[in-house]
């Protein structure tokens, strides 16, 4: 059970309203007709995500995902611990084969078979950034342009492209990992993430470890990349506030499935289900806005 | 995922292949080699054939090499090798020969034992001239004072004395067994077994009161022990003859001649005269053998009495060269077959269970026992010294190799599949990294214990510091004992070290 005492608000301890709200019945076919209008702009260049679903041991863990992610629109799959939110970024990344449905990339699907080609054009955050600790912060970012056998000049010159992006202190680049604060170590895994220019970028709760400063800072700067880079990024979290901050649209999801897809306001103001304002309200009184 | 398990398979095989092929038998070559037992009469009486055998060459200028490759074990790896053809003859008893080779105690006869060795393709010499039979020997006190004289005096007294046998003594029908039976007396219960070269220190010492002995031991003497008599016959003969390869005799008419000349030529006081050159005037082997060529026993060429305990000495470079040789080879096949095995295992589960299952019952397998079941597919030496090593060194290095795989964190493992790294670019830039220092400590474990395990394969003649300790134990000198044990306790040490300092290097900076 949530918390019903609002974090923000304890000195006045408002208590929410939402139980005593009558429940609206949704149906799915309500359900993906809210999905196809947000992903109604119709442009080949375009991250998909097509009636995905994945179960372990008879548990239903993926039901039914679909999702469309332009270019240049940060989309924030948000969600309790649980809901499917990290599973469905690992489908995308190939390392769990889903049970039913694909993805696709300009057109292009998933090859399971050979997926080095569809992962390079997928920049992956993992939580907690994932950085190898035998290799320096300059190792970790250049790998996956070693291994293609990029030539010296060309992955000195992307480093400095991405290191201009991130805004990250030179000198950092030859520390490893576990001389590197959380902050710093979240900005080097994201410059090895959009080390090869990917279309896509996929963060798997990137901020989860960092302390509220650190992490408010790091929001600031991820937005400002998201809006340079013009990238689809699919980013995972549970929080709400990070979620309307970083997100143009947000995906709710719960038991593998997503409950609805829109902009905040659209969750805020029109519910498709309780338990969406039961998530938002959980977290923060938003009645101010 | 089928590539590394194919590839691995491979290796595995490559490497089993030219092990197979390093197997030599000396049928193929021109040369006789001359074995023996490990203790100082097989010793000598290995040094005296294979100088008759020079001797006799030298009249007919024949060029046949003579190899020696004395003191390489105990009977049963004589036997093996001798079947084998790694060695052409050594120093056998007819008792011996009986029980233990043949298990045959109701051969009593010489002809009837050289009857039943023919089908074997062996053959026997004329009996050198002395029967070397077991003994009981006590300390004289005891003797004195339980009135002791004959075995059969034991009976009552049994509970009052302590008895320590040598290892073979314990398990031959002839031995503590044969003579439990005839005399009625249960030594088992009462009986300490131990190395038989120690059973002597233990008496002199005075922890033990009886142990058992050959009646041509020089120690009888010096240690001032009271030998009692077999009164029931319980102990069969042991002749002393020179067990061959019948196809030695067909092809060396006339070196096979020159070892029937050594017939009859040594009796029981002659074999004690000569045993005691070793073991109280501490003349070398060779030395102590030069003894049966001289026309009067008591001149001794000044020359030939330098100490064996020196020649030991001197030779410690050349022991620490074969010893890091065998350690390093070993430790070496053991990285090369240990890691891609370590690798294999975390592929599969069942696979995984069975190569840990395997090389965890290579650990169990008593390395006697190993040495002696590779000396007939891989002969004496080097080859089966290497793959007994290998095969005690292989466990810690798959299991670390396994363990630091299988403990990466999962988060980390997703990453690298997450990048787009395919499987080896995973394995060599991820995975491997990421479990050195688990594997290294494999490596290390492995080295440090191939030092200890390396002493035995002094017993199929690999040489090494075994060969100085064996010699030590072979002749009772606890001096030369220290001489193998001390610097292969050093080397451990030294190992350790270096790889203390190899470790700030090799593994990754990060990881430190």
């Amino acid at each position: 059970m949530h918390s019903f005492i609002f974090p923000n608000s304890k000195k006045t301890g408002h208590i929410v309203r939402h139980i005593a709200t009558p429940l609206i019945c949704v149906d799915h076919s309500l359900l993906r007709m809210q999905q196809k209008y947000v992903a109604g702009d119709a442009s080949s260049d375009i991250f998909e995500i097509r009636s995905v679903s994945k179960s372990f041991n008879s548990t239903s863990i993926l039901n039914d995902i679909s999702l469309r992610v332009p270019m240049g629109v940060s989309h924030i799959l948000l969600g309790s611990s649980g809901s499917g939110k990290s599973t469905l970024l690992k489908a995308a990344l190939g390392i769990i084969k889903p049970d039913a449905g694909s993805f696709f990339l300009t057109g292009q699907a998933l090859d399971f078979k050979d997926r080095a080609q569809w992962l390079h054009k997928l920049g992956y955050v993992p939580q907690d950034g994932g950085l190898f600790p035998h290799l320096t912060a300059r190792q970790n970012i250049i790998l996956v342009a070693t291994t293609l056998k990029w030539d010296r000049d060309r992955i000195e010159h992307r480093l400095g492209e991405v290191q201009e992006i991130v805004a990250l202190e030179p000198e950092l680049l030859l520390r490893y990992p576990r001389e590197l604060s959380g902050g710093q170590k979240q900005r080097v895994a994201l410059m090895r993430a959009i080390f090869l220019d990917p279309n896509v970028i996929l963060l798997d709760e990137p901020l989860g470890a960092l302390d509220p400063i650190v992490r408010s800072d790091v929001q600031a700067r991820l937005k400002e990349v998201f809006h340079r880079l013009k990238k689809a990024v699919v980013l995972v979290t549970h929080d709400i506030s990070e979620a309307v901050f970083l997100g143009d649209q947000i995906s709710l999801l719960k038991d593998g499935r997503i409950l609805q897809s829109g902009s905040f306001s659209d969750l805020l103001k029109t519910p498709s289900d309780p338990y969406v304002s039961q998530f938002i309200n959980a977290q923060r009184s938003w009645e101010s806005i | 995922m089928k590539t590394p398990l194919v590839i691995g398979l491979l290796c595995f095989s490559v490497f089993l292949a030219v092990f197979l092929t390093t197997k030599t038998s000396i049928a193929a070559q021109q040369k006789v080699v001359v074995g023996s037992k490990i203790f100082t009469e097989s010793y000598i009486l290995g040094e005296i054939v294979a100088k008759k055998l020079e001797l006799s060459q030298n009249k007919a200028d024949n060029s046949t090499l003579i190899e020696r490759r004395l003191g390489i074990g105990a009977t049963g790896i004589l036997f093996e090798a001798l079947l084998g053809g790694d060695i052409s003859m050594y120093p056998e008893y007819t008792g011996t020969i009986a029980e233990a080779i043949l298990k045959r105690p109701d051969l009593k006869t010489f002809d009837e034992i050289q009857n039943a060795l023919k089908p074997l393709g062996l053959t026997m010499s004329q009996p050198l001239g002395f029967n070397n039979t077991y003994a009981l020997a006590v300390r004289t006190e005891v003797a004195q004072k339980f009135k002791l004289t004959r075995i059969s005096d034991l009976a009552p007294v049994l509970t009052e004395i302590r008895i320590g046998f040598g290892h073979e003594f314990t398990t031959r029908s002839d031995g503590s067994p044969g003579l439990a039976a005839v005399y009625k007396i249960p030594f088992a219960s009462r009986t300490r077994a131990m190395a038989h070269s120690l059973a002597y220190e233990a008496i002199r010492e005075g922890s033990i009161d009886l142990t058992d002995v050959y009646s041509t031991d020089s120690k009888i003497e010096s240690l001032g022990l009271l030998v009692l008599e077999d009164d029931l016959n319980a102990f069969p003969r042991y002749d002393a003859v020179i067990l061959v390869r019948s196809d030695f005799v067909t092809l060396n008419p006339g070196l096979w001649s020159a070892i029937q000349s050594l017939a009859g030529t040594i009796d029981e006081n002659r074999m004690r005269e000569l045993n005691a050159r070793v073991e109280r005037d501490r003349q070398n082997f060779r030395a102590a053998a030069d003894g049966y060529f001289e026309k009067s026993s008591a001149n001794v060429d000044p020359s030939s009495q330098r100490p064996f305990f020196d020649l030991q000495k001197g030779r410690i470079v050349f022991r620490t060269k074969e010893h890091l040789i065998l350690v390093g080879l070993a430790l070496l096949f053991s990285l090369v077959l240990g890691v891609p095995l370590g690798i294999l295992a975390t592929q599969s589960r069942a696979f995984g269970q069975l190569i840990l299952l395997v090389s965890g019952v290579f650990q169990t397998i008593p390395s006697l026992a190993l040495l002696c079941f590779l000396i007939p597919l891989f002969g004496i030496g080097i080859g089966s010294s290497l793959i007994a090593l290998c095969m005690y060194g292989l466990l810690p290095v798959v299991m670390n190799t396994f363990v630091g795989l299988r403990s990466i964190d999962r988060n980390l493992l997703d990453t690298a599949n997450a990048l787009g790294l395919n499987y080896w670019q995973s394995l060599f830039r991820v995975r491997l990294p990421l479990a050195s220092r688990s594997i290294y400590s494999g490596l290390r474990t492995s080295a440090i214990t191939g030092i200890g395990t390396a002493t035995l394969a002094a017993l199929i003649g690999a040489g090494g510091y075994g060969a100085t300790i064996l010699a030590g134990l072979a002749i009772n000198d606890i001096e030369m004992i220290t001489l193998g044990a001390a610097p292969a306790a050093l080397m451990a040490l030294a190992v350790h070290g270096i790889f203390e300092l190899i470790d700030a290097r090799l593994i990754p900076k990060g990881l430190r």
